[in-house]
């Protein structure tokens, strides 16, 4: 017996060492390790041997089948990283073939900048309101201390409808609608489409967009206006910013300034894009009007306000340095898909 | 508008002023000045010779001149003008001189040493005349600096006009002055101009409409001389961009720009009668004004006439039948005032602004006409000394207003400014300003407002305040945040709503977002069709191509589609926009409209209807990502005529029409001639947005396992999916859970005028582990009704 298990372990062993493939190695466990396998069938033999025999045939057979399941699992892992191998190479692979890219779509470069500025207000604790396109004389002009004989109200500057309506020539209106829709004290931006009656060349848009922020309280004051412009307009350019103000004339603001920024490609020291002066006119504002406060329902004795226009269209202009403005309105796809953020 | 500093030391002192540093303050505190340039700085080296000897150059133009520059030895210096001469005084550019371009240098012209320049006026920068060389009057020293003798060397500051335009005080120097005075706390210098009006020939003068012209004012002068105005005169206007004409122009502008308001004089030979009527032109009455143009006019305009014609359009140019003549020798002087809204209408109405109608459109100060005659009349007997005046100051005159007073409180100050200023600063700012101040009582000053500043600019409390403000500076006021009250938020639906529509499709469907205009585009909507009935018209159109206000945004999404339909195969855009409907006796009603469009060459066979499961898939999409029910889809009902007649649906929420999806109609594609197939939705996000929120909430895990299978279904072609699909989930309501489509096949295995439409189906018993009995029951339930309601069966 002693010899046919060292003849089964030779076989065995070699036959292991030669197998090529996980399907076989599993045959060959079988055949020899099995229940009905090679090992069991020599060991059903044991009844006959002696007392003595049977230790040392019994203590030799367990070796085999041990030293059978080594070679067997050494074999198996051997053969699994073969084949985990084979899967990693691949000679042809080719990284340069492109993939699909699903959902890669853009937003008009006008939303992307209304909604950072509408974020930025949002978290300073404005109201975000939005207010109609098509506005009458009331709240356009008359509510915004703007008198009937003023050049504004042409037909040169402003898009007059059949019915009496007009287009709005800015989103001040919203000065009048919000004093109407909320109680003081509060603050409140509101962008939009504008329109001014105006031929179309690569500077000059009859459609454009703009933001209005108003801020009404008790005692708002200029030194709260240069501060607020201060802050909120560093929080828009995300940076520290310097400002100026100068005097502006704006019937529905007194008093009125125009808001300069220290330029920012040269830092004030003066470049072709300030003009050498070191300063970009960026926007108009000042403290409401006594007269719109009335308007709005407001008595100017006991509140007062800052209010200040930031033209959207013109930003965006200047951020991606666009050079004509009617890029923004035409629906090109080779502008568009410019903005495709991915 | 230029304005000279030489002029405005006329009326105050700048001596020991850095004019740049002035410029920034006034920038900050009145006007921004868009530019400061100095002038006349090369003119140091520009001295007066005396021309000794000018002998013709053989064979050439030019003159060999010997020139006596005060350095002893006379100067060389060949010279082309044609009227140089022996004995002139004339300016002599020294080596080393910059003129424009030119750097004066010693060089041999023709074989001749110049060694100099003699020049023009117009190479001086001292006016336009280049005919010839400038010839000095008098008999100035050689050697003289021409900037000695001339106040050639100027700084000036241009203004841009459209900031000064609530300001009719700053449409002259002095106006300006005043502010500088203010800026610098200096004096301004008195106006004192000594006339002696006289009573011996005067005008019959009548003003016919009193709202047009307030006031009107004029007299005369006799033994004038028309001449070329004196050096300093003529220099002075042409620093600020006015050509010299003569004596008697020029002295009308002068004081037009000295003091802001227009003068006109006329020839007194040409007004008749020595009347003056102010009225109202006649309709189609027809003036041939200075220019030579004949102007057609109507009772909108006002017209300044003799006895018997008009002689001048009131406020903007005289006639070319009165105006100064070489040989005039009396003079009517109009000095008035006239309607800010009259003058600009009618400059407007013809195209003709000119100096004159700027100013008077900013509502010129009725008082200021007096000053204004009298500086003119103060000045020709200046420039004439033998010139009287022949009459007294006429005028016609509304009543003139009443001074302006204004309660100015002290603390209203502080709060407005956000800074504590002293009493006194304040004081000493208003009266800077020649603002007049009483007593202070109980914190309040009563201010008087000079009466040029109170046509328009000044007339509240607030008025003064920004007066204090920016006299003081701005600059110096420290920021302060202000203090805010901590409230509610107020979300806004409707943005947040575009937003999450505007994720859906940009980031999430690659849609690109397009901007179309708010007008309807009538070419194209001719084209297709599609021109609607009711809608907005614009009184002004920018253009005849667009008449009117879009009601709709399919079309313009069309027009983007025919503009990018040579560059791309597939197009996906959207535009988030508002749309206008008439609505009688209020504002319109503009609701913000959603319109996509899907536009690709691979949609562009006829039979392919994807182009509607595309749009209607991406329908179904978005309402997930704005949490809203899917509207339903009612097939037909699509009017707009773009709208594929059977490939369409209207979309429904609470049975009202808030939208539609439709392939393009075949004959818009035909008329648009696009290759690509198209597919469109168009959705009222606001009516969808008020309707209920889709329900987002939490359902415990199912406890028991589901039981997938797949059904082939095939049915007649007449049958639609959704038939068969509510014939699955009818079959047993209790278990079927999910009907989900799979595919819709036709060919090899389906019968000809049948189809297979595949599902996967899951079934489900929330109270317990389906057996397979009741699974086999479960598909025998299917395709029983399946066999019964549409005609399904199994695919072989």
């Amino acid at each position: 017996m002693i010899q046919e298990l060292e003849a089964l372990r030779a076989e065995a062993l070699d036959a292991v060492g030669g197998v090529p493939a996980q399907a076989e190695l599993r045959e060959l466990e079988v055949k020899y390790l099995g229940k009905k396998g090679a090992l069991t069938a020599i060991l059903k033999g044991m009844g006959k041997l002696s007392n003595e025999e049977r230790p040392t045939v019994g203590a030799l057979a367990n070796q085999v089948r041990e030293a059978l399941k080594g070679a067997i699992e050494e074999r198996r892992a051997a053969l699994e990283a073969a084949a985990i191998e084979a899967l990693c190479a691949d000679p042809l692979f080719d990284a340069t073939l492109p993939g699909p890219t699903p959902g890669v779509g853009s937003t008009h470069p006008v939303t992307t900048i209304t909604e950072h500025i509408e974020d930025v207000f949002r978290a300073m604790g404005f109201y975000l309101l939005d207010y109609p396109e098509v506005e009458d004389d009331a709240h356009n002009f008359e509510g915004l201390n703007i008198p009937a004989d003023h050049p504004a109200r042409d037909m040169q500057d402003t898009f007059w409808l059949q019915d009496g309506h007009l287009l709005r020539t800015h989103t001040s209106p919203g000065q009048i609608r919000a004093m109407a829709e909320f109680s003081p004290p509060f603050r409140a931006i509101f962008p939009g489409r504008v329109f001014r009656y105006e031929r179309l060349d690569a500077s000059h848009e009859h459609t454009f967009h703009q933001v209005e922020g108003i801020m009404i309280d008790r005692d708002i004051s200029v030194a709260n206006l240069i501060h607020s412009m201060k802050t909120l307009l560093g929080a828009i350019f995300e940076r520290e910013v310097t400002i100026r103000l100068r005097p502006g004339f704006f019937p529905f603001v007194e008093p009125g300034f125009e808001l300069d920024i220290q330029c920012q490609v040269c830092a004030g020291e003066g470049c072709s894009v300030c003009k050498g002066s070191g300063w970009v006119e960026l926007l108009p504002c000042g403290l409401i009007h006594p007269n719109v406060l009335r308007y709005g329902g407001l008595d100017p004795d006991e509140w007062s306000g800052w209010a200040f226009g930031l033209g959207l269209s013109r930003l965006v202009m200047m951020k991606y340095q666009i050079e004509d403005i009617r890029h923004l309105m035409g629906g090109d796809l080779r502008f568009n898909a410019q903005f495709r953020a991915g | 508008m230029w304005i000279s500093c030489n002029w405005l030391s006329r009326h105050v002192d700048l001596t020991g002023v850095d004019l740049d540093e002035l410029g920034q303050r006034f920038t900050l505190a009145v006007a921004e000045l868009e530019g400061v340039e100095r002038v006349g700085q090369h003119l140091r080296t520009v001295v007066v010779g005396h021309v000794l000897s000018a002998e013709p150059m053989e064979g050439t133009k030019l003159r060999l001149c010997a020139v006596n520059t005060g350095e002893g030895e006379p100067r060389s210096i060949v010279c082309g003008a044609p009227n140089v001469a022996a004995g002139q005084r004339v300016p002599v550019a020294l080596p080393g001189t910059t003129i424009g371009e030119l750097t004066i240098a010693e060089r041999r012209v023709q074989g001749q040493l110049s060694q100099g320049m003699i020049a023009s006026e117009s190479e001086l920068g001292l006016g336009d005349d280049h005919s010839g060389i400038m010839v000095l009057e008098g008999s100035p020293e050689p050697g003289t600096s021409m900037a000695e003798l001339f106040p050639v060397e100027d700084t000036l500051f241009e203004i841009d006009n459209k900031s000064l335009t609530h300001r009719p005080d700053l449409w002259g120097h002095r106006g300006i002055a005043r502010e500088v005075a203010a800026l610098l706390d200096r004096p301004l210098k008195a106006l004192d101009h000594e006339v002696s009006f006289a009573t011996e020939r005067p005008l019959d003068l009548q003003v016919h409409d009193a709202v047009a012209c307030p006031r009107y004012t004029a007299f005369t002068m006799d033994q004038v001389t028309i001449a070329p105005s004196p050096r300093w005169l003529s220099l002075l206007l042409h620093r600020v961009g006015v050509r010299s004409i003569n004596n008697i122009v020029d002295a009308t502008n002068f004081v037009m720009l000295d003091l802001g308001n227009p003068l006109h004089a006329f020839d007194r030979r040409q007004v008749h009668g020595d009347a003056i009527r102010v009225r109202r032109a006649t309709d189609g009455e027809i003036f041939t004004t200075l220019d030579e143009q004949d102007r057609a006019l109507n009772a909108d305009d006002l017209l300044i006439c003799d006895g018997d014609r008009p002689v001048a359009l009131a406020g903007i140019m005289g006639g070319l039948n009165s105006g100064v003549a070489d040989d005039t020798t009396q003079i009517v002087l109009e000095a008035a005032t006239f309607d800010p809204s009259v003058v600009r209408f009618t400059s407007q109405k013809l195209g003709l602004r000119t100096d004159s109608s700027s100013r008077f459109e900013k509502s010129l100060d009725p008082r200021l006409p007096e000053d204004a005659a009298r500086a003119f009349a103060a000045l020709v007997q200046e420039l004439c000394p033998e010139s009287t005046v022949t009459s007294a100051l006429q005028e016609v005159t509304a009543p003139l207003p009443e001074p302006t007073t204004i309660a100015l409180r002290l603390d209203r100050v502080e709060r407005r400014l956000g800074l504590a200023l002293p009493e006194s600063r304040i004081r000493e700012i208003l009266t800077g300003l020649e603002f007049t101040l009483g007593e202070t009582r109980q914190g309040v000053i009563e201010v008087g407002v000079p009466t040029y500043r109170a046509t328009k600019d000044v007339s509240i409390e607030m008025d003064l305040i920004e007066e204090i403000g920016r006299v003081f500076g701005y600059d110096n006021i420290p920021p302060q945040p202000p203090s805010i009250v901590l409230g509610r938020p107020h979300p806004n639906h409707r943005k947040r709503f575009e937003r999450a529509t505007r994720a859906y499709l940009s980031k999430v469907a690659g849609f690109d977002e397009v901007m179309t205009y708010s007008f309807a585009f009538d070419p194209l909507l001719e084209r297709i069709g599609a021109v609607p009935e009711a809608r907005l018209e614009l009184r002004n159109a920018i253009s005849a191509e667009m008449p009117g206000l879009r009601t709709t945004l399919g079309p313009n999404l069309l027009g983007v589609l025919e503009k990018n339909e040579r560059t791309v195969e597939t197009l996906t855009v959207y535009e988030i926009g508002r749309v206008f409907r008439p609505q009688a006796g209020a504002l319109p009603d503009q609701p913000t409209l959603l319109g996509a469009l899907i536009a690709s060459h691979a949609l562009g066979a006829a039979e392919d209807a994807s182009g509607f499961r595309q749009v209607k898939g991406l329908l179904v999409g978005l309402s997930r990502a704005v949490e809203r029910a899917t509207p339903r889809l009612v097939a037909g009902g699509v009017t707009h005529p773009w709208a594929h007649p059977v490939r369409q649906a209207s979309l429904e929420i609470d049975g009202v029409v808030i939208g539609y999806l439709a392939e393009l109609h075949p004959a818009t594609r035909a008329a648009l001639d696009v290759k690509h197939g198209a597919a469109l939705l168009e959705i009222d996000l606001d009516a969808w947005r008020a309707s209920e929120a889709r329900a987002i909430g939490y359902a415990r895990l199912a406890r028991y396992p589901a039981v997938y299978r797949d059904f082939a279904v095939v049915v007649p072609e007449s049958v639609r999916a959704g038939e068969v699909q509510e014939a699955i989930s009818s079959a047993a309501p209790e278990r079927v859970s999910e009907v989900a489509f799979h595919s819709e096949y036709r060919g090899t295995g389906v019968d000809e005028g049948s189809k297979c439409l595949a599902w996967s189906v899951t079934f489900r018993r929330e109270d317990g582990t389906l057996g397979e009995d009741e699974v086999k029951a479960l598909e025998d339930a299917v395709w029983s009704t399946l066999a019964a309601q549409v005609s399904g069966q199994p695919r072989v």
